[in-house]
């Protein structure tokens, strides 16, 4: 263990010494850029949180949904419930793929119609839909058309939900969310690439008698670009984690204030314990786009000198 | 070493600050150029360091074509030449130790190969004790000294030096230029811009340069004894 943090010291120590030797760092530009590339990083967290957070919880709720289907038997005069129910359970169990099937408790329907009634007993002459879990075959893929069409045919009120239209308005949403989300990442990453190339602009401007002395003493582009990618490296690490670190504790506060659970978009939507470790890739993308930008410009400023 | 064959110079759409100039510099010469200000020693120096291409004429530096030269070889030509600049350009921010490492720096060279070297160096031009110190806090006679020592550090074949002396008294004069002296014994071609005549004249056996109105003439070739 003292091995492993000797290393971890070792390579911070190795981070540090990573700096600009010749250039120096311009004080009057430094914190209202780390603020604007902060601020970034921050709103590029919140859209990584919740794309994150959405294809969790929508692949989650798809597992749930998957194999699963419901049938529901409404009452009707010309068929008995009882006999409505176990007709129509003969039938499912009959159909290849079909795992098993049980009709749901009356405790465990009063418990889905409690949200609507409230807790109150139903009297046993007032007739509700019945309802039959049924479980699918691992690997079994039956033929739903079919069996609803069985179904329909010999009980009367009988009505197959295999939760497709559902997953399919969930898949929507969590997509149109997701869409929103990395549409924001990219006007962010866009709008930190423009900073940084005007950040980068004013530095080179404002050291512009380093450069030709470098220059003159035979430096080539690639070593003066260096010097500005070192500088814009930090300013991307630095800012990058005083964004995510902002981002993160909001999300962790609105968990916490939300009860607990996270559930601030939506019942059962919430920031998951995941998203945290995935907000530290936003400094390592924001000091990558700032190392990019700030060569690529860096070159592009002094190509144009002799 | 060097030849400048009718070489014509201006900035952008001005005129003409250098016309027809002419002239050539042996491998291991000591030549001066002196003129009156404003008549084009340091735009002269600027074509000869490589910051500016001439407009015309051809400039011939270390057997390559200056004015067809790709900038991207540009800086193995510029390694080859040290350069004293009047206002000395020292980075201010960074040590005497640091401005001197520099040239060595860009290379790419190991810092431990050279770290000795650059120290032996500041103590030879009397600035072993001011190593540390940053340029804002060097008198203008050490700026000088620190100037000198970075112009000459990657052992240069070409040093071009504009105005040396004008920031000293003449005895710390006569002393760079006894330095200047010492490193063309060791091979190094020189060439020193300067309003100094009592310097040029020290040194009867350099050629001697002379600007006006942006016309250069040679006053004299070499001969005669070192001071």
């Amino acid at each position: 263990m003292t091995r492993f943090f000797a290393y971890i010291r070792q390579f911070l120590d190795r981070l540090a010494a990573i700096r600009s030797a010749v250039v120096p760092p311009a004080d009057g530009a430094r914190w209202p850029l780390h603020l604007v590339i902060a601020v970034m990083c921050f709103l590029a967290s919140i859209a990584l949180g919740i794309t994150l957070t959405v294809s969790n919880i929508a692949e989650e709720w798809s597992a749930d949904l998957a194999g699963v289907i419901t049938v529901q038997i409404k009452p009707r005069e010309e068929m008995a419930m009882e006999d409505q129910i176990a007709r129509a359970l003969e039938i499912i169990e009959a159909t290849p793929g079909i795992a098993s099937a049980a009709r749901v408790p009356a405790t465990s329907a009063a418990e889905l119609l409690e949200p609507w009634l409230g807790a109150v007993t139903l009297p046993e002459d007032i007739a509700v839909p019945q309802l039959i879990d049924v479980r699918l075959a691992p690997g079994g893929d039956p033929d739903l058309t079919a069996l609803t069409q069985r179904l329909t045919n010999a009980v009367p009120g009988a009505e197959v939900d295999d939760h497709f239209r559902w997953k399919a308005r969930l898949g929507a949403f969590a997509g149109s969310l997701e869409a929103l989300a990395i549409a924001a990442l990219f006007l962010i990453v866009a709008a930190t690439v423009a900073i940084v190339v005007f950040a980068t602009r004013a530095a080179m401007e404002a050291n512009r008698e380093i450069i030709e002395v470098l220059h003159l003493i035979g430096a080539r582009d690639k070593f003066i670009a260096g010097e500005f990618q070192v500088q814009f490296l930090w300013v991307g690490l630095r800012a990058g984690l005083i964004g995510a670190v902002v981002a993160a504790v909001l999300l962790l506060s609105l968990t916490i204030f939300a009860g607990g659970r996270g559930e601030f978009f939506l019942p059962g939507l919430g920031v998951t314990w995941q998203t945290y470790p995935a907000l530290l890739l936003v400094p390592l993308l924001a000091a990558g786009v700032s190392v990019m930008t700030a060569r690529l410009t860096a070159m592009s400023v002094l190509g144009q000198r002799l | 070493m060097v030849r400048f064959e009718n070489v014509g110079m201006r900035y952008g759409m001005g005129p003409e600050v250098l016309r027809d100039i002419s002239f050539k510099l042996e491998t291991g010469s000591i030549s001066f150029l002196t003129g009156p200000s404003g008549a084009g020693k340091s735009s002269l120096l600027r074509l000869m360091y490589l910051a500016h291409r001439p407009s015309r004429g051809h400039i011939t530096m270390f057997g390559e074509d200056v004015n067809v030269l790709p900038r991207a070889e540009m800086p193995p030509l510029r390694r080859r030449i040290g350069v004293v600049f009047q206002e000395f350009r020292l980075l201010d921010h960074m040590s005497a130790l640091e401005n001197v490492c520099l040239p060595l720096m860009v290379t790419g060279a190991p810092r431990e190969g050279y770290l000795s070297d650059v120290r032996e160096l500041l103590t030879w031009v009397g600035l072993g004790d001011r190593m540390n110190a940053t340029p804002p806090t060097l008198s203008g006679g050490e700026k000088q000294r620190v100037a000198i020592a970075r112009a000459v550090v990657a052992q240069p074949d070409l040093l071009l030096a504009d105005e040396p002396t004008g920031n000293v008294d003449p005895e710390l004069g006569i002393k760079l230029l006894r330095l200047f002296m010492e490193l063309n014994r060791m091979g190094t071609t020189i060439m020193i811009a300067t309003h100094d005549m009592a310097l040029v004249d020290r040194a009867q056996d350099a050629m001697h340069m002379h600007i006006d109105q942006g016309q250069l003439s040679v006053v004299r070739m070499s001969e005669g004894a070192l001071p």
